[in-house]
Parts: C-alpha cells; sequence; structure tokens
C-alpha cells in the first residue's frame, strides 16, 4: 500500500471462554480502499467486525484507525465510523423519520444541522416517500437502504457493513453495488463482510479470508484466485482449436515449459511454467505461427467460492506460542 | 437507490420534526412511541370516560339525595379517582417499564445505540423520563375531576395535592425499578408484578377506594428524609438499570457503592440535634440499603479491565487505594462490603442516642451476621464461577433467597409443630443466611450458637478471601502493564 494506512489491525485476539473467537489477527487498511471480510459461520468475522467498532474490546492486539488507539479512545472512534448491522434495530410505533431523527438526535445535531443530515441520508437512501411508513414493516432491500441512510448519518469515514446483501434480491444487490461506487467515489474506507464471494470480488479491492479466528488470505481477487499457480510457478491454459487437436498435443509434448494436463475433444487443457503475461503472448504468437489454427487461448483462473474452499482445507498456519504472543502484546 | 446525482432544481424531502430539536434524542423517542402506545392512550381515553359518567351521574343524582346520601356519593367519587389514579401510576406505568430495555434488547438497538453519543445512562434517563411524563401528563388531565370533587365537598386539597405528589414519587421510584428488572426474564417480571402489587398496598386502594394507605406506612417520618431516601433509591434503581445495558468498558460500581455511604450521612447529624427517633429509623434505611446493595454488588463475577482502573490510577495514591473498592466484581464488592458495614456501624454505635447502650452487642453481632448471610452465597458463586458465569446475579440470588426461605420454613415449623422439631430452627440458626433472619427476631443467643454462627461466618469470609486470590492477581497484573505503558 502506498498511501499511510488508514486502519492498522495487530494481533488482535478475543476469547470466548476457552474458544478464541478471533485469533492473532494482523491487517492494515489504506484510506479509501473497499476491502472485502470472508469467511464460513462461526470463522470470527462479526467479532472482528465488533471490535472494530469498538462494541467488544479485544483481549489482546491492538486496533488504530487513522492514529487513533480504538481500545483506549472508543469514544473518538466512534464519531469517525459507522457501522452497519444485519439488522435495522427499530422499534414498535416508529416510522422512517422519526427512525433518523431519533438517530440524529443522538449523534449530538441540532436545529438546521439536524435537518440537512436528515434531508441528506433521506435523498441518498430515495426514502422520501418512505418517511412516514412504520420502520419495522419496510421490506429487506428498504431495510437496508434505512440503515445505510442511518450509518451515513454522522458521516462517518469509515464504514464497517456487517453481511450488507444478505436477503436482498438480484436487483436490490445491483443497486447496493452502485451504492458501494458511489461511497467509493465519496473517499469512504470500507470494510464488508458477506457470504457472496463473487460479489464481493466485484466490490472490493482486496479480500479478508478468516477460518477459525485467523485470517488465511490478504490480497487482491487475482492474487487469490491464482495464489496456488503462483506457489507452484505454473499457470493452466485453456486451448481450444479448430479442427483435429493432435497437432496441439503434439506441440505441447515438444515445447519446452509445456505440460499435458488433460486432452480435449476440441483443444487441450495444459500447464504452463512461469507467470509473465509476455512470454505467454510469444506462446501464442508460436502456436499460431507453427500453424495451429487457435480459437481460444485463455489462463484458467478460479472462481472464487472454489479458491476459498480450497483454502479451508489448507492446513492452519502455525500459531505463535502463548508467552511469545504475550509479549507481542505487551510490547 | 440513485446511481445519479439529483439535480439541484429538486430539493430533498425535508423531514417532519415535530418536538423541538434541542430535547433529548431518547425522550423524543420515548415520547413518541409512548404517546401512541394502546398502553397510553387506551388507559387515557377510559380514565376520562369512566370519570366524565362518574361525575355526571353524581351531579345529576345529588339535586334528589338527602344530605347523608350526597356525602356517599362524595365517598364514592372519591374512591374511585384514587383508585385510578393509584393503579395508573403504581401499576400500569412501572409495569410498561417492565419492558422498556426488553425491547430495546429485542430490537438489538442497544449495540446501534451505544456507536452515537448516547451513554447507556441517557437511555435509561429518557427511558424513565419518558414515562413519567406519560404519568404526570395523566395526572393533570385527571386533575379537573380532582377539582370537581371539591364542590362535591369532603375534600381537602391540600392533603389531596400531598397524595399526588406522593403517587408520582412512588410511581417514579417503582418506575426506575420496573426499568431495573426489565432485562430479566418474563417468569421473574411477572412475580415482581405481583410483588409490585402486595408491596405498595394498592389492592387497598381498589378495595376501600382510599388514599391514606399511601401514606399511613410514612406517617411520623420526616418529609425531608423520607424524600432522601427516596431520592435514593430511585438513583440506586436507575444506575442499576444503567449496568444491565452498559458495555464491558463502563463501570458504574462506584456510584452503586457510595449510595448507602450517602444514605448514613443524616444518621449522625439527626442523632446530634436531637431528633433519636428519626436518626434510629434513618439508620434503621440505611442498613436496609447497605444490604441491599451489598446483595446485587456481590452477585457479579465481572472482571476489571484497564479502562476501569484508568481513572483511579491517573489521581494518585488516595485515590488508587479508593479505586479497590469500586471495581467490578465480587472480589471488590467484599471488601467494600466489610468497611461498608462495619464502618458505620462502629462509628454510630460511638455516637450517643442512635443505637441505645443495651442494644449496641446486638446491632454489631447482626451486623456481623448480615456480613456472614451476604458472603456465603458469593462463597458458593466462587465455585460455579465459570460455569455461572452469564448468571451470576441469578445463582447468588438463588442461594440467598432458597437460605431465606429455609429460615422461614425452618420458624414456621418450630412454631406450628411438636417441640422435637426445634432443632431444624436450631440448625437454620446457625447457618449464615437463615441464622441472620432468626437472629433478628431472638433477643438472646447461647454463646454455643454464637460460636458456631461466628465460625461459618469466617470461615466464609475465609474462603470468599482464598477464590479472590486469582482477581487481585490480575488486577496487579493490569496495573504493572499500565504503569509500563505510560514509562
Amino acid at each position: 500500500m502506498s498511501a499511510a494506512p488508514f486502519l492498522v489491525v495487530h494481533n488482535l485476539v478475543r476469547h470466548f471462554g476457552s474458544v478464541r473467537a478471533v485469533d492473532g489477527v494482523s491487517f492494515q487498511i489504506a484510506p479509501g480502499q473497499v476491502v472485502g471480510l470472508i469467511g464460513a459461520n462461526g470463522a470470527g468475522k462479526t467479532t472482528m467486525m465488533r471490535m472494530l467498532a469498538t462494541l467488544d474490546p479485544p483481549d489482546g492486539g491492538t486496533i488504530h484507525l487513522d492514529g487513533i488507539n480504538a481500545v483506549a479512545h472508543p469514544a473518538k472512534i466512534r464519531r469517525r465510523l459507522g457501522w452497519m448491522p444485519d439488522f435495522v434495530g427499530a422499534s414498535r410505533d416508529m416510522s422512517v423519520g422519526d427512525y433518523l431523527d431519533f438517530y440524529a438526535r443522538a449523534h449530538g445535531f441540532h436545529g438546521r444541522e439536524l435537518i440537512r443530515r436528515i434531508a441528506d441520508v433521506v435523498q441518498f437512501g430515495e426514502l422520501g416517500p418512505l418517511l412516514d411508513r412504520p420502520a419495522d414493516a419496510l421490506s429487506k432491500g428498504q431495510m437496508q437502504r434505512l440503515s445505510l441512510a442511518r450509518t451515513l448519518l454522522n458521516e462517518p469515514e469509515f464504514l464497517i457493513l456487517d453481511e450488507p446483501a444478505a436477503g436482498l434480491d438480484p436487483k436490490a444487490r445491483i443497486e447496493f453495488k452502485n451504492v458501494i461506487r458511489l461511497l467509493r467515489g465519496r473517499g469512504k474506507t470500507m470494510l464488508i463482510s458477506s457470504h457472496i464471494l463473487s460479489e464481493l470480488g466485484e466490490m472490493c479491492d482486496s479480500l479478508l479470508f478468516m477460518d477459525a479466528g485467523r485470517m488465511m488470505h490478504h490480497g487482491d481477487t487475482d492474487s487469490l484466485r491464482q495464489r496456488d499457480a503462483v506457489a507452484a510457478g505454473a499457470f493452466a491454459i485453456n486451448i481450444r482449436v479448430h479442427g483435429d487437436p493432435a497437432a496441439l498435443l503434439e506441440w505441447l509434448s515438444v515445447r519446452a515449459g509445456w505440460r499435458l494436463v488433460e486432452s480435449r475433444r476440441d483443444g487441450a487443457r495444459a500447464a504452463f511454467a512461469g507467470s509473465d503475461p509476455l512470454v505467454l503472448a510469444g506462446e501464442l504468437r508460436r502456436l499460431t505461427a507453427d500453424g495451429i489454427c487457435v480459437t481460444d487461448f485463455h489462463r484458467e483462473e478460479r472462481r472464487l467460492e472454489e479458491a476459498f474452499v480450497e483454502m479451508l482445507r489448507e492446513p492452519a498456519p502455525v500459531r505463535p506460542q502463548r508467552g511469545v504472543a504475550a509479549a507481542e502484546d505487551r510490547s | 437507490m440513485s446511481t445519479v446525482p439529483v439535480t439541484p432544481t429538486i430539493p430533498p424531502p425535508r423531514p417532519q420534526i415535530d418536538f423541538p430539536t434541542w430535547l433529548p434524542a431518547m425522550l423524543v423517542k420515548e415520547l413518541r412511541q409512548g404517546l401512541r402506545t394502546r398502553g397510553f392512550v387506551g388507559t387515557f381515553v377510559a380514565f376520562q370516560i369512566l370519570m366524565a359518567l362518574l361525575m355526571m351521574g353524581a351531579a345529576v343524582g345529588s339535586d334528589a339525595m338527602a344530605p347523608g346520601a350526597r356525602a356517599g356519593t362524595a365517598t364514592a367519587v372519591n374512591g374511585f379517582f384514587w383508585t385510578l389514579l393509584t393503579v395508573q401510576l403504581l401499576v400500569v406505568t412501572p409495569a410498561r417499564a417492565l419492558g422498556s430495555l426488553q425491547s430495546e434488547i429485542e430490537a438489538r438497538s442497544l449495540d446501534l445505540l451505544m456507536l452515537t453519543r448516547l451513554s447507556a445512562w441517557r437511555i435509561v434517563f429518557g427511558k424513565w423520563a419518558s414515562l413519567v411524563a406519560q404519568s404526570g401528563l395523566l395526572l393533570v388531565a385527571m386533575l379537573p375531576y380532582g377539582i370537581v370533587r371539591y364542590y362535591a365537598g369532603s375534600v381537602d386539597l391540600v392533603s389531596d395535592a400531598g397524595t399526588c405528589l406522593a403517587l408520582l414519587g412512588a410511581c417514579a421510584v417503582l418506575t426506575a425499578a420496573g426499568l431495573w428488572s426489565s432485562g430479566t426474564s418474563k417468569l421473574v417480571r411477572v412475580l415482581l408484578v405481583i410483588a409490585m402489587v402486595i408491596g405498595t398496598n394498592v389492592w387497598r386502594a381498589v378495595a376501600t377506594g382510599s388514599s391514606a394507605f399511601l401514606t399511613s406506612p410514612f406517617r411520623g417520618m420526616d418529609p425531608t428524609t423520607l424524600g432522601f431516601d427516596g431520592a435514593l433509591t430511585l438513583a440506586f434503581f436507575l444506575v442499576a438499570a444503567v449496568r444491565r445495558i452498559a458495555p464491558p468498558a463502563e463501570n458504574h460500581a462506584f456510584f452503586a457503592r457510595v449510595l448507602p455511604l450517602i444514605a448514613m450521612l443524616p444518621v449522625p447529624l439527626w442523632a446530634l440535634a436531637g431528633h433519636a427517633t428519626v436518626a434510629g429509623g434513618q439508620f434503621f434505611f440505611a442498613g436496609c440499603f447497605t444490604l441491599l446493595v451489598c446483595a446485587t454488588e456481590l452477585g457479579s463475577v465481572r472482571t476489571p479491565m484497564v479502562v476501569h482502573l484508568r481513572p483511579w490510577l491517573a489521581r494518585g495514591g488516595l485515590a488508587h487505594f479508593v479505586g479497590r473498592f469500586a471495581l467490578p466484581g465480587w472480589p471488590s464488592a467484599l471488601i467494600y462490603m466489610i468497611v461498608a458495614l462495619a464502618a458505620p456501624t462502629l462509628g454510630l454505635m460511638a455516637v450517643p442516642g442512635v443505637v441505645p447502650p443495651h442494644l449496641v452487642m446486638r446491632v454489631a453481632w447482626l451486623g456481623l451476621l448480615a456480613l456472614g448471610a451476604l458472603t456465603f452465597p458469593v462463597a458458593a458463586l466462587a465455585v460455579f464461577e465459570r460455569s455461572a458465569a452469564r448468571s451470576a446475579g441469578s445463582v447468588y440470588g438463588l442461594v440467598l433467597g432458597g437460605m431465606s426461605v429455609f429460615g422461614a420454613i425452618a420458624a414456621a415449623l418450630a412454631a406450628g409443630l411438636p417441640l422435637r422439631y426445634g432443632w431444624i430452627k436450631d440448625f437454620a440458626r446457625l447457618l449464615p443466611v437463615s441464622g441472620f433472619w432468626l437472629s433478628l427476631g431472638d433477643t438472646e443467643l447461647s454463646d454455643s450458637t454464637m460460636i458456631v454462627q461466628g465460625g461459618l461466618i469466617f470461615a466464609a469470609l475465609g474462603f470468599a478471601w482464598w477464590q479472590s486470590h486469582a482477581y487481585w492477581q490480575n488486577l496487579a497484573l493490569i496495573e504493572s502493564r499500565e504503569r509500563k505503558a505510560k514509562l
């Protein structure tokens, strides 16, 4: 990351009895970055998000938001963050307008400022026609819009969105992605958790994978999709040809750097030793120059879901000894 | 949601603001919701209709009545008026408070509120103020009927005004108590409503149509002291409600624990001014209040965090020492209790006139028995600390309540059954909790009984002290880390 990190999480630990819900998690987020948080149920995502939102104190480790220690100064952090959980928290006998008015007052706004803030978020969330509707009788999509509007009332710099797309229909999901783009355009730094990996891949600059309280991977979507290939120093390439693939199979068997993985009716799947795109482009030129009529040549990329599932199968990273971790915390 | 920026020609929808924007958020929210609830609207309309009908009936009928019958009608109207007010203020409003915090917990909105500038204090105070304000509104709406009664005769306006204030005060305290218990299970809340109805003697108002029950228990008490004690009780219930929803990083133990000490303050002042009876009554209240606060404080297995310690460490030596008595968790509450029970008891026994000389030893011994009664459940709690972490208060209350019930059963058996069952009472008298209750009625205790009672009390205290070792070790570790971090 080129800019100074906006959020720095170091060796975060949270126990529930004998269970380590979050186990030595460290990562950084740059200003304006959108980061996806992925993990199976019970992976520790919500626990970590609650600690970042200053709702739960960590048992160990540190959280710094723009240089401010979140554990020591939670009130300062709360003024700068917005937390959107997977519920709206509306009570009975409360309209959408009352709901927003209440939270605006709760943030300490008065007079014209109060009215301006409410009007802004009502406009952003297109909640105007819903202002008199009971807040607990909205559709799931409307509730999410209301919840996001509430989150934006104090104009936070850092947004934590916990399962924001859960339960939304396809249209609402597309709308939600657009909202994330809008917020990104406003320079908001965001941490979004979701089960829908493909959507996160589209929305986020980088992804954090958690399992059993530990962080398994932090990087962009490409790095995850190609994680195994890079590790093995090889990429899988799918090649389709016009007509009989025999010439292609022979070419692969004699050409240095190539290894046939699987022959197919209209081509082959092969492994190429090397990751440089220019080298790969040269190989394609050579293939066509050798008279093979190539109709399709592309690097195979795994779907995020597959990459995630495979990652979960991997052995867990070695955990530092308790004494060492404690010493690091203290330092 | 729109992805296209809205052009400036389209004005954004403006929200309608019905309450002034300077009013506190929680009060506005609760008033908005409260004034719409069936509980408020139904009661308001029903009371108005009932009183209007009754007044019309009394006005129409009184012309044709003999003077004696007229007086009977006035009494009936009075009774009905007070019954409605009493039920509204002492039953309906506190009962509404019983579900108040629970509704926030069920809507899962507490976390959202904590991320705003609202503290747990503001949330609880807003709810309480809204409920009391709604009761005040009902009271004001009923006042015209109260004034109309004046023309029917046999009404003392000054006395009635006092009763109205007493009702509102009692409503304020009971509503705070309702908020305190609103985080508990439904069964507990139902039991509390029953206790509230019995404890406040509301049934007597309904049965007799008289407001005398309200003032009779406090007759002879100084109104200032009564208001002072009521305010302390109110503060205790409010802080107890705050602690139900406050995040773990907040510590409200100091506020709760300082209240009994404040309650004790007027005792020497009354005694030195020569009002021994008032001083004695206040000493009794402060003692009971101390026991209540200690019992609630001891039923907690929370461990201190660095944020709890910082305010005390920052203020230096004496504050650091005082801070030990004001940390969350039963070990800190234990040392607080020893000081809270021993210091005032010993101090006030030294002030002439508060405790009669022939009762000095008895009061001291009862203080020691109270110490044992409150410590014994702690010892049980310490054993099951890990498994009872979430329901420590319930475990503590269960042991304390169970032992108290055992004492009551033993006393009842001894009173109603042949002599050969007397040993049950003797046995119950030896045990810490039941022993305290039974010793309240015994003027003389044998030496052997006192030796066994004392032995068990010190055993319970010793065991609790031993069990608290890990707590104090953890505290020392946090303190040393904090000091290193400052260096």
